[in-house]
């Protein structure tokens, strides 16, 4: 008896502890959102009511044209983002490179360095260019940054798929560019949807860099949270946190469902 | 129909490393050869050279008197079934047949028949829509082999097809096969480790070691007549007993009649080896003669795996294995004798 409580004790409360760090946040996240009043030292709201979500939804609120913009700067630098990494994983992966770990490396350097100094140049940069401030700009920006993820992960896809698959479609008639359409690239595409998933969730969610490049005349929902969580307006801020929850769920789930582990374990391989 | 097949003086090597040392080999068309060897002595990489995965680094491939040396793999008229049959897990069986056809411009309405008339010489009716996952092993290697057939090659390459079934399968399958290419007339390249494979499918064997033709010949050729220690090894001939070559006769142990060697079977004189099978030695009575070689030994161990009785015989240092009818006592002294048509002579290593 006393056995089986030490065996579900510790399980329990260590579940509980995951389940509040994990949750806790999103509750707080929710009921700021709902807060129509609420003063120190109330532990609860003293008023609820959707008069924020009402404010935020409205056609002249800045939250729903933030959010498009947000989603069509990801999906610019996804599209650019794949446009590199697809033909420059499958050299990596099958082309026999010399220099294949270096290069790989070199993919991870913006990671390396302190963000800020860094988006600070480039915005100085940009700012020769007539960059700043503009969306390609801010697309740029993302992508120099998604391709770590789009490249690495799309270089496992193309090498978690065997040589001999490609080459069975040469041998009874296939081009080398059929074989990497009909075979490889559909074998891969799963792993290029998951690298592609990352790179989209990162421009969603990406602060430091589009501050910098964009701000103030790109406003992302980032930076629309920022302003309106810095000028005291906690429920709008909850809101647009809410908001951009809403991709990263769904696509962690779809990511969740085709990244498989054979691909991971190729990561860097 | 097949073509044939020449490969002249053929070299490969991966880096520095040397793979093949100038290989000439020639197929006719419509011929069933097999490469032989164990595992490294180039027979995958020769036939990946022929099919064209592999750029060689000196001499010619011709496939039907056409120089295809570089030639990209999709112009070579070879289909390879692969070892591990390197089937799409994205596309059903009936799309995986259908794909070389579907690259030749085929409208789908012939696609399908041929498709299914794939599946029917295979015995795979039924099977078109499931996935490479949801088949058996034995029905994979069929699918892989119908890919190959339905773009009718005029040249099969076999990369151990079987080594994945397991021996029932097997058995069948090897028959099925040779019956197939003889009916369709292929030229087929099959590279195996399994002698008896090799030795049932093929009209000529091709042994390889390292890199380089150890001996071709027919399997009756080969099996009668190794040239050298290693084929005989490789060929079931795995009993070895020290012998003594004087003149060209070759002496087993003392007290015993030697062996006329044929002039061109002799080693020079000296120490020397005679190699043979287990099934092709035999016991003999006190005093019975025999044209072959003698020796003295005693029963070591017997052992009864099914049919005969298999004895440890020991000669000297050495222990060799014979097939007897009957149990022998162990302890007893016999007499071993070598028929002179088995005992395969070699200077010794």
């Amino acid at each position: 008896m006393s056995r089986s409580v030490m065996w579900w004790l510790p399980r329990g409360l260590l579940l509980g502890l995951f389940a509040f760090f994990i949750f806790g946040p999103l509750v707080n996240l929710v009921l700021w959102s709902v807060a129509e009043s609420w003063f120190w030292p109330n532990r609860l709201p003293s008023q609820y009511g959707f008069r924020f979500w009402e404010r935020v939804f409205r056609p002249e609120g800045q939250a729903m044209e933030s959010l498009w913009l947000s989603i069509w700067i990801a999906s610019l630098t996804t599209l650019l983002c794949l446009a590199v990494s697809v033909p420059a994983a499958w050299a990596l992966a099958k082309a026999n490179l010399r220099w294949r770990a270096a290069i790989l490396m070199l993919f991870l350097l913006p990671q390396a360095f302190p963000n800020l100094p860094v988006y600070i140049n480039i915005a100085r940069i940009f700012f020769t260019f007539d960059l700043n401030g503009t969306v390609i700009g801010v697309v740029l920006v993302h992508a120099a940054h998604g391709l770590v993820y789009s490249i690495w992960i799309a270089t496992a896809a193309f090498a978690a798929v065997d040589d001999d698959l490609e080459l069975a479609a040469r041998n009874i008639g296939a081009s080398a560019l059929t074989a990497f359409r009909t075979v490889t690239l559909p074998l891969a595409a799963p792993g290029i949807a998951a690298s592609a998933v990352f790179v989209f969730l990162e421009s969603l969610d990406e602060f430091t860099a589009s501050y910098f490049v964009g701000a103030p005349e790109v406003r992302t929902l980032p930076l629309l949270l920022f302003s309106a969580a810095a000028g005291g307006n906690m429920q709008v801020a909850a809101i647009t946190a809410l908001i951009l929850l809403v991709p990263s769920v769904l696509f962690m789930l779809i990511v969740e469902r085709f990244l498989r582990a054979e691909v991971l374990a190729k990561v860097g391989k | 129909m097949g073509t044939s097949v020449e490969v002249d003086d053929l070299s490969v090597s991966f880096g520095r490393t040397s793979v093949l040392h100038g290989i000439s080999l020639s197929v006719a068309a419509g011929e069933f050869v097999a490469l032989l060897g164990p595992s490294g002595c180039g027979k995958t990489t020769l036939l990946r050279a022929i099919a064209g995965f592999v750029p060689p680094s000196a001499g010619r491939i011709r496939a039907g008197g056409q120089d295809i040396t570089r030639a990209p793999p999709e112009k070579r008229g070879a289909a390879m079934v692969f070892q591990s049959y390197a089937l799409w897990p994205h596309m059903t069986v009936a799309k995986t047949i259908g794909y070389g056809l579907k690259l030749r411009g085929w409208n789908s309405g012939r696609i399908d028949a041929k498709v299914e008339e794939m599946l029917r010489l295979l015995r795979l009716e039924g099977l078109g829509a499931r996935l490479p996952a949801q088949l058996s092993g034995g029905q994979r290697q069929r699918v892989a082999l119908g890919r190959a057939l339905a773009v009718d090659p005029a040249i099969l390459l076999l990369d151990e097809p079987m080594s994945n079934l397991d021996a029932r399968v097997r058995e069948g399958v090897r028959h099925e096969l040779r019956a197939l290419q003889q009916s369709l007339g292929i030229t087929a390249i099959h590279v195996t480790h399994d002698r008896e494979e090799a030795m049932i499918m093929a009209d000529r064997i091709v042994i390889l070691q390292e890199g380089r033709i150890a001996q071709a010949g027919t399997p009756e050729d080969l099996w009668a007549r190794p040239a050298s220690a290693y084929v005989a090894d490789f060929l079931g001939a795995t009993n070895r007993l020290p012998v003594r070559i004087q003149g060209s006769q070759a002496e087993a142990s003392p007290g015993e009649a030697p062996l006329d060697l044929a002039a061109d079977r002799s080693p020079p004189p000296g120490p020397a080896t005679v190699h043979f099978r287990p099934e092709e030695a035999r016991i003999l009575a006190a005093g019975e003669p025999l044209d072959g070689l003698v020796f003295r030994g005693t029963v070591a161990l017997s052992a009864y795996p099914g049919g005969r009785w298999r004895a440890s015989i020991r000669v000297g240092r050495d222990d060799v294995l014979v097939d007897v009818p009957d149990r022998l006592p162990e302890g007893a002294a016999v007499r071993l004798g070598i028929p002179s048509p088995a005992a395969h002579v070699f200077a010794a290593p």
